[in-house]
């Protein structure tokens, strides 16, 4: 009798620990994962960041006209955002970024939208961002720092996005949402 | 008696090693969230400088010393919202204090957050007269 409570108690021990091990385990991974994918989001919306912003600080450069279009849907989403400035041959330039819809992803029973940012110059491809955003916003800011429609007294430009990385299996996904800001002011908006 | 020790030695160190896990998961998810907070309270401290060096003329500087608000960093329906401080002084050409008027002033800006006991981001820029 002795022997058999003997062993009943060694296996369950035993299980018990490689249970905790596994566990452990599984959780070391998952954490891999989830710093890989916050890295990779932010890694790629600070690309973004960084070319957005060199980008908008060239409007009207060396062009008499600056920003052309802003245009947003019913969810404050900045749609298309067009602006003039100089190419490398000295020639006037339409840069166009355009927020088009790709796919949508389901956590928590919420639907998330996602979008995709193109940029265009005079119509053609050049460049664009992430195909993972949930959010791209361009506001243009008077000398007040107020908000603004009007292009005439635009002084500045605060731009907003969110990019996310879904990850896990479809029954269990998580969200990874990078978040980024910058107020951008183009000396050419000044005059 | 031995191999019940032996047994609860085992049961306490794989325990041991799975706490260690889970602080190790948790202080990496701070640190990104954390990351986060930086980043959104650094776009509403640049903003705020912008804002300040575009329409306050140099002489004038000095009302924004000591003005506090809250600001929104707003995406979507949402938004978090971060306390900016804003502090003026005058400094020398090597940009160090200095007690007397001189033609440069130092604008400083700070955001906090409810969550985190430390600044998040001070951002200063000198703007000559």
């Amino acid at each position: 009798m002795q022997f058999l409570l003997d062993h009943i108690a060694s296996i369950l021990v035993s299980g018990a620990v490689l249970l905790l091990v596994i566990a452990a385990n599984l959780g070391a991974q998952r954490a891999a994962i989830e710093e890989t994918v916050a890295y990779a989001a932010k890694v790629q919306t600070l690309s973004l960041a960084d070319y957005l912003e060199d980008d908008l600080l060239l409007i009207g450069d060396g062009t008499t006209d600056t920003i052309e279009d802003v245009t947003t849907n019913s969810d404050g989403q900045t749609t298309e955002f067009s602006f003039w400035r100089e190419d490398d041959m000295g020639i006037d330039m339409l840069v166009s970024y355009t927020l088009s819809e790709t796919d949508s992803v389901e956590i928590d029973d919420e639907w998330i939208q996602l979008y995709r940012l193109d940029r265009t110059e005079n119509g053609v491809a050049a460049g664009g961002g992430s195909s993972t955003l949930s959010q791209f916003q361009i506001v243009m800011l008077n000398s007040s720092g107020n908000v603004t429609a009007g292009i005439a007294a635009a002084r500045l430009l605060r731009v907003r996005a969110v990019n996310v990385y879904p990850f896990g299996d479809a029954e269990d996904m998580d969200l990874f949402r990078s978040y980024w800001g910058i107020t951008v002011r183009p000396p050419n908006l000044d005059s | 008696m031995s191999q019940t020790l032996m047994a609860f030695l085992a049961m306490m160190i794989a325990a041991l090693a799975a706490i260690n896990q889970y602080s190790a998961q948790i202080q990496s998810f701070d640190e990104a969230y954390r990351t986060e907070f930086e980043l959104m309270a650094n776009a509403l401290v640049l903003e705020q400088m912008e804002i300040i060096d575009m329409s306050t003329d140099f002489e004038d500087l000095e009302e924004w010393h000591g003005d506090e608000m809250t600001q929104e960093f707003a995406v979507g329906d949402g938004g978090i919202d971060f306390s900016l401080g804003v502090s003026v002084q005058y400094v020398d050409e090597s940009g160090e204090f200095s007690e007397t008027a001189t033609s440069q002033k130092e604008v400083t800006i700070t955001a906090e957050h409810p969550r985190y006991t430390v600044t998040l981001v001070t951002h200063s820029r000198i703007i000559a007269e």
